[in-house]
């Protein structure tokens, strides 16, 4: 087990728990999509993950060590496990992109040909590698812009497990695909992803499970197909459905649990030529 | 009849590189008019210019016919126009909740007899009832943005942004802030919405869709989102039931009219059948 969760409360005050009792098992390279109403505890789950908050009781076990332990290797641990940010311009305070980028690995042993490299074969993989636009500061970025960067910092590290805290909202359509494709991408080379949010859409089309929470625990930790195709479960919690279920819900079409478009238009065009034949 | 007017409005951060170029435009009162692009199309940056949060390059801003410019301009529009930004994070000032609604109050220069109605009033309005003492730092991210609305809220302007208002909501919150937006319109308020996500523009009166810095067409909801080419143009998410018109029509399967929901959709296919 790459990361483990054991019995862990967290709590910001005495009366209210935002991680109740939580218990979690992630396997290495695994893409593991996180959803839940607002103040269920999602972003609290990835900060605890990442080492921000001791928790009260439990453990958070990385390769079968407690993170929270005083001999625990912090350093190691901070480059092997990266959390992307809500608001990216939290993070950033460089003057421009290509040191932004490059102060995450300017620490570590690497010569200066190969930090070189790193951050150009950084700034390629998402797509801010003309010059015009390394040069600009992180805080002139469009908003899409400054959510491509705040990746590229947590990705020159190359890190074994990536913690995104809503990486698409406030993206557009083309931003929100380029960031799809960057974890596509990058889940083939076998980093671990958690990745918190609340787009059914999203969730179902690039996770290969999902956390649905509420109130600090785990509701449901399962494949896409099980959480999304039950409609009662998704109102309830509020997670909405992707928009393929909903139509195909609507339009009784069966998706044989695929629920790509692709697959959606293919059956609805088979079932309405098939009605015309009849 | 128009509450804010555009003319000939320009803007560059740096030279040669314009944000805007020359738009014009025109929102109507007691209306939802939403400006529609993708990030880095300037949408935001045309709200800071009506809310004189930038100065103007070129052109011409009036807000109920008062030029921007002039003298009392300014202090004429932050007593007419409220908005909840993007991030939340960048609106509060107090780390408690109702102090930082109070704050707005104060000035505003509302008595304070009437603060702590005013408060629950607008905490009510974004179902954050009893979360008057609450730290804003524990609040969740889709928690501070219905927080930052009740700042607004409480001050009762006529004239309403919300900048992306809703894009760390969950589903059941972003149906709340809609439902919310257009109880605020059949108050009477002007409310102008800027967004990416076709979702939250979709009960819009009108859309102002903006593409490579100019406008590329303005409209109802329907017009607008039903304009499969220029919504490709814009690089906006076309609307899932416009997709499914357009694939249907590709193999050979028309229906009568595109429809814009899912619950459209549905109907069209009932009548082809």
């Amino acid at each position: 087990m790459e990361l483990e969760l054991r019995n862990v409360t967290v709590s910001y005050s005495s009366a209210e728990k935002i991680l109740d009792n939580f218990n979690l098992e992630v396997n290495k390279g695994l893409f593991f999509g996180i959803t839940g109403k607002s103040g269920s505890g999602k972003t609290t789950l990835l900060e605890t993950i990442c080492g921000f908050h001791k928790p009260e009781m439990g453990q958070v076990l990385f390769n079968n060590q407690n993170i929270y332990e005083g001999k625990f290797d912090t350093v190691s641990f901070r480059k092997k496990v990266q959390m992307v940010f809500q608001f990216p311009e939290n993070q950033f305070f460089e003057t421009d992109i290509r040191k932004e980028i490059e102060f995450g690995i300017k620490n570590t042993t690497l010569s200066s040909e190969d930090l070189n490299r790193r951050v150009t074969e950084t700034l390629q993989t998402v797509g801010l590698n003309d010059n015009e636009t390394e040069e600009l500061s992180p805080f002139a970025l469009s908003g899409g812009q400054k959510r491509r960067l705040a990746l590229a910092c947590a990705l020159v590290l190359q890190p074994e497990i990536l913690l995104l805290d809503e990486p698409f909202s406030g993206l557009d359509n083309s931003g929100q695909n380029q960031i799809i494709k960057i974890l596509q991408n990058i889940k083939t080379k076998g980093t671990t992803i958690l990745m918190v949010s609340h787009d059914p859409n999203v969730l179902c089309e690039i996770a290969d499970r999902i956390i649905v929470m509420n109130d600090g625990r785990i509701i449901k930790n399962e494949i896409p197909p099980i959480v999304y195709s039950d409609k009662q479960f998704c109102s309830q919690l509020g997670i909405g459905q992707p928009d393929t279920i909903t139509a195909a819900n609507l339009l009784d079409v069966n998706l044989n649990n695929d629920f790509t478009y692709e697959n959606f238009i293919t059956k609805l065009a088979e079932k309405l030529l098939l009605k015309n034949n009849d | 009849m128009t509450v804010i007017r555009a003319s000939d409005v320009s803007f560059q951060y740096r030279e040669n590189k314009k944000i805007i170029e020359n738009i014009n435009f025109s929102i109507e009162p007691g209306k939802i008019t939403a400006i529609l692009g993708k990030n880095g199309s300037g949408k935001t940056t045309i709200i800071r210019l009506i809310l004189a949060l930038l100065p103007l390059n070129e052109g011409k801003i009036y807000i109920n016919n008062v030029d921007l410019q002039s003298k009392d301009g300014i202090k004429y529009i932050r007593k007419q126009c409220g908005i909840v930004f993007q991030n939340p994070d960048n609106q509060f000032v107090s780390p408690i909740l109702e102090d930082d609604i109070k704050f707005g109050l104060s000035n505003h220069c509302i008595p304070e007899s009437l603060h702590s109605d005013c408060v629950k009033s607008a905490l009510e309005k974004v179902n954050l009832s009893g979360f008057e003492k609450r730290k804003i730092s524990t609040l969740s991210g889709g928690q501070k943005q219905r927080a930052a609305a009740a700042g607004i809220l409480a001050l009762d302007n006529n004239i309403l942004f919300f900048d992306e208002a809703g894009s760390m909501l969950d589903p059941n919150g972003k149906i709340e802030l809609r439902k919310l937006i257009e109880k605020l319109r059949n108050q009477n308020k002007t409310i102008v919405l800027v967004s990416q996500n076709i979702d939250d523009v979709i009960t819009a009166d009108r859309i102002i869709l903006i593409s490579g810095h100019k406008i590329i067409c303005s409209g109802s909801a329907r017009e607008v989102l039903t304009d499969y080419e220029k919504l490709i143009d814009a690089g906006i998410q076309i609307p899932f039931a416009v997709r499914v018109y357009k694939d249907l029509l590709q193999k050979g399967i028309k229906l009568k009219k595109c429809p814009l929901t899912i619950d459209e959709l549905a109907e069209e296919l009932w009548n082809l059948n």
